[in-house]
């Protein structure tokens, strides 16, 4: 089973997105901020990182960085999830597989962008 | 409390842009992007009874924070054309009202909002609905800024006989020098992104406009697991008159 991390500070809003790409079968968990996702990342790398950007404290950008100095993180997919109107190409040197566009997604989006990185 | 940094510019101008109306679209884009996601749930995730009244129940907490930032907009824009009738007002009683207004949205998040007691009441100078809006900008701010599960408390406190500062602490994550130097670097994407969650300012902004409006000032402590914000009113006298 894939294993997906949420690193999303509102707690309902990650509980909605736990819920809707648990349905799939995935086996999610999630960090409220960026050095509680760092803990968890240095505990269990994730198949796949969802990542929001605006987060307190360290913001999702800084931990792209942090991220892409791991040479053991390399391997693992990372989907922005976000409200900033923040594009694909803006994203891609940030080693980012998906941006999905937190103003517009469905309830099938996020499941659907996790899918496509892990297909990639 | 320390003094702390001041808000308000030196010819009492603001220090930073005024937040335009990109900024209120984007405090209000969070609040409405989790209202859209908890409808879907509704329509589409086949919800139990529970679950049903439980998620109506966050859409409706939600709306209402939106409705506050909404009324927060329309207060500013009023304030040059109003007058706002200033009275001793008694300054624990009004955060006990304020925690007791926004306990819904803070039990349903499980957290706690407090107010430190205090033996001697001091009476502030203000506008009851603005401090109380101010006060509720804090407790909005702190409540989605704050990452553990203390609670949250509001202080009292008074510096001489003139002023009294009422503020809040929260407990976010502080962030390193070397993040914060990267921070200030002049890449795009590090510039445009703030710091704080839905932090446009724009809550702030306002909150200061309605203490200068009152004769105080906002400002803010800032802790290595946190922030304090505060504002400061001048002291009511009445009592000591009686």
């Amino acid at each position: 089973m894939k294993n997906i991390l949420i690193v999303e500070d509102d707690v309902w809003l990650s509980e909605q997105f736990a819920k809707q790409i648990g349905k799939y079968g995935f086996n999610v968990w999630r960090a409220h901020d960026s050095l509680d996702a760092i803990d968890q990342i240095d505990k269990k790398i994730p198949d796949v990182l969802v990542l929001d950007i605006s987060l307190p404290g360290v913001n999702g950008l800084a931990l792209l960085h942090e991220i892409s100095t791991h040479g053991d993180l390399s391997e693992m997919k990372i989907i922005v999830c976000s409200s900033h109107a923040l594009s694909q190409e803006e994203m891609a040197p940030y080693g980012v597989s998906v941006v999905v566009d937190k103003t517009r997604m469905d309830h099938l989006a996020l499941a659907h962008a996790v899918k496509r990185a892990l297909d990639e | 409390m320390s003094k702390g940094q001041s808000m308000g510019g030196s010819n009492g101008r603001p220090e930073y842009a005024i937040p335009s109306f990109a900024a209120a679209a984007h405090e209000l884009k969070n609040p409405l992007v989790l209202i859209r996601q908890l409808s879907f749930d509704l329509e589409y995730g086949n919800p139990d009874q529970t679950d049903t009244t439980q998620l109506a129940r966050r859409i409706r907490l939600t709306a209402e924070r939106s409705l506050r930032l909404t009324q927060d907009i329309t207060r500013a824009q009023r304030l040059e054309d109003s007058l706002f009738e200033l009275e001793p007002i008694d300054a624990i009683a009004l955060c006990e009202d304020v925690a007791h207004e926004l306990y819904p949205i803070f039990s349903a998040k499980g957290r706690r909002l407090e107010v430190q007691p205090r033996r001697r009441l001091p009476l502030v100078v203000a506008n009851r609905d603005l401090l109380r809006r101010i006060l509720c900008n804090f407790a909005d701010n702190a409540l989605h800024a704050s990452v553990d599960g203390r609670p949250l408390q509001f202080r009292v406190s008074t510096s001489g006989d003139a002023d009294v500062t009422l503020s809040l602490r929260d407990y976010g994550p502080g962030i390193s020098a070397d993040i914060w130097k990267r921070l200030q670097t002049k890449d795009p994407l590090f510039q445009k992104i703030s710091r704080r969650p839905e932090s446009s300012g724009l809550g702030l902004y306002l909150s200061r406009q309605f203490a200068e409006s009152m004769n105080g000032s906002l400002g803010v402590v800032r802790h290595h697991d946190g922030a304090s914000f505060f504002v400061r009113m001048p002291q009511s006298h009445q009592l000591t008159l009686l």
